[in-house]
């Protein structure tokens, strides 16, 4: 998916349909008219919700608070009165569920969401031997090989290959290569959500944005002075609409942080060609329906 | 005065650091397989000619883990240029002569041809402590000057913002620290050097970026490639762009001197003259 034609930040700033803040996201994706994309088709919903004593005095998630998130954010998302029928409209009980989580070490799913997660799927009857919750086992591990569902969950990051660390890249370990998948910035990761061991079987995604990373640097992109507690979580059905949204929270911290718009490096592409390569999902903000729960203060969207 | 090797600072490396007891052995890492350990952070420091990497963790039941990173950088402007890339703000944490950074549980500093990280994540005094003393330790280990590269003293000293000033040689490190293209329009290669800095004028910032060429058929070549790709409509090689900001280019034998930003043309020439 590599464009050959050179795109500079002088095309970038003649571009003024672009919104100042995050408008530098698109840099290096492809050019598309998004105001017209936005007129026919439906909006994606978006629910991020926030509360700002879901971590503890060391930075540790409180389970019930976390919970207590989950559960306004599904039922916010799917009309459902309580989070138990919410769950039940997207899991069955003779599903086998996968929660992919993320390891990485230094900024983990955490596993309050991850409990938080599998307490909901057997509230909505599927025993606990019917589900997994794993990140790089996910291609031997029984459940996932015959699982009916899957749960995306993982925190957002600045990543050395995709520019982020998102939904969309969470599922790389579904392919026994993930090394073909870094080129270009990343630019073809949605492919593998096509792949017939995880197509359709998505029900939820989560992106973890309580303690994000919006600036990586040093020995293993990790640097602490760039990790926040935003104490978030963005919860919806588009992968695409979560991390689009994600970036641009990640892109206005920067500008926050920076005093500049310092853009992505890389781009996160891969998000942009999700949706108009792909059509995983919409990564545009005017198709996106973003419903805000809870704290607002310094919310940067 | 005698190189030290990082086998050298691998044998004096302390068994302990207060509570914190040194893990058996330690791992060294070459270009082949530093993305083993730093998956996806490699990159970096192959384009700055890491040579080898000593990993070393200290560590404490129930407590996370000390780990120490020293990476041999081949000479010290290379050093300076991987500390260059991330530091946001210099201290001196580690001795008055010494350029570093503390933040949240992560030190990282060079000194002579070593680039150096500590790491304690979470943060707690304890441990914050522990960091600045094994940085002594290391910093007292190694008998090198900590040179710059020449370039740096060649920028414009007025307004200029010290902590800015970047030193590399892959054009995706000017991109993180100024956007330009996402191609390689400026030809920057390893055998280029490049020096990148922020200056403030009246609250805004503009930026210069001084390439140093191996000769003048290179420098002509980027030169070309740039105001072909950039800034084709230039008068004079200067322009002003549509935020309102000029940008400009001067080609001056095996150099290229760009200003990004800029308040006025007046503001380029000045530089330029310079």
């Amino acid at each position: 998916m590599t464009a050959n034609k050179t795109f500079t930040r002088r095309q970038f700033i003649k571009n003024t349909t672009l919104a100042a803040v995050g408008s530098s996201l698109f840099i290096g994706a492809p050019s598309i008219n998004r105001e017209a994309h936005a007129a026919d088709e439906v909006m994606s919903k978006v629910v991020l919700i926030r509360n700002k004593e879901v971590l503890d005095a060391d930075g540790i998630p409180k389970a019930q608070v976390v919970q207590e998130m989950l559960d306004s954010a599904i039922t916010e998302l799917t009309g459902y009165k309580s989070p138990v029928e919410a769950w039940k409209s997207i899991i069955k009980p003779s599903d086998i569920v996968g929660i992919k989580t993320n390891v990485w070490k230094y900024i983990t799913t955490t596993s309050q969401v991850e409990n938080a997660l599998k307490k909901r799927v057997m509230d909505a009857g599927v025993p606990e031997t019917n589900i997994g919750i794993d990140d790089r086992g996910v291609l031997t591990n029984p459940i996932f090989m015959k699982s009916t569902a899957l749960i995306n969950a993982r925190p957002m990051r600045s990543h050395h290959w995709a520019g982020v660390g998102t939904l969309i890249k969470n599922y790389v370990m579904f392919v026994p290569d993930p090394f073909n998948y870094h080129g270009d910035s990343c630019a073809d990761l949605a492919k593998i959500w096509d792949l017939p061991h995880v197509k359709g079987k998505t029900r939820l995604n989560v992106l973890v944005m309580l303690t994000p990373q919006f600036h990586g640097v040093g020995p293993h992109n990790f640097n602490p002075q760039y990790v926040w507690k935003y104490n978030g979580l963005l919860v919806g059905f588009d992968p695409v609409a979560l991390d689009s949204t994600g970036v641009r929270i990640i892109q206005a911290k920067r500008l926050e942080f920076f005093g500049e718009d310092r853009p992505l490096n890389p781009p996160a592409k891969h998000i942009f060609i999700a949706d108009t390569t792909y059509h995983l999902g919409t990564a545009n903000p005017n198709k996106i329906k973003l419903i805000k729960l809870g704290d607002e203060s310094d919310i940067l969207i | 005065m005698m190189a030290v090797d990082i086998e050298n600072i691998a044998k004096q490396m302390p068994t302990n650091i207060g509570e914190w007891k040194k893990a058996e052995g330690e791992t060294y890492y070459t270009p082949d397989n530093l993305f083993k350990y730093i998956n996806g952070g490699a990159e970096l420091y192959i384009s700055y000619d890491f040579r080898k990497a000593l990993a070393v963790k200290y560590e404490k039941e129930g407590e996370p883990e000390i780990a120490v990173d020293i990476f041999d950088m081949g000479n010290s402007y290379n050093a300076f240029g991987v500390f260059s890339h991330s530091r946001e703000k210099v201290d001196h944490t580690v001795g008055n002569d010494i350029e570093s950074e503390y933040a949240g549980g992560l030190l990282t500093f060079w000194k002579g041809k070593f680039y150096i990280s500590i790491m304690a994540y979470p943060e707690s005094e304890i441990r914050k402590k522990n960091i600045v003393d094994l940085s002594k330790l290391i910093a007292g280990y190694i008998d090198e000057k900590s040179e710059k590269p020449d370039l740096i003293s060649s920028l414009p000293s007025e307004n200029l913002i010290a902590d800015s000033i970047r030193y590399f040689h892959h054009y995706i490190w000017l991109n993180t620290h100024f956007y330009i293209a996402d191609k390689n329009i400026l030809q920057i290669e390893k055998d280029t050097d490049a020096v990148l800095a922020r200056y403030k004028e009246d609250s805004k910032s503009f930026y210069v970026l001084m390439i140093k060429y191996p000769d003048h058929t290179r420098s002509q070549s980027a030169f070309i490639s740039f105001m072909s790709a950039y800034l084709p409509d230039a008068k004079d090689n200067i322009k002003k762009l549509e935020d309102g900001r000029w940008s400009g280019a001067k080609l001056h034998e095996q150099f290229i001197t760009v200003v990004l930003n800029a308040p006025s043309a007046e503001k380029i020439k000045q530089i330029f003259e310079k």
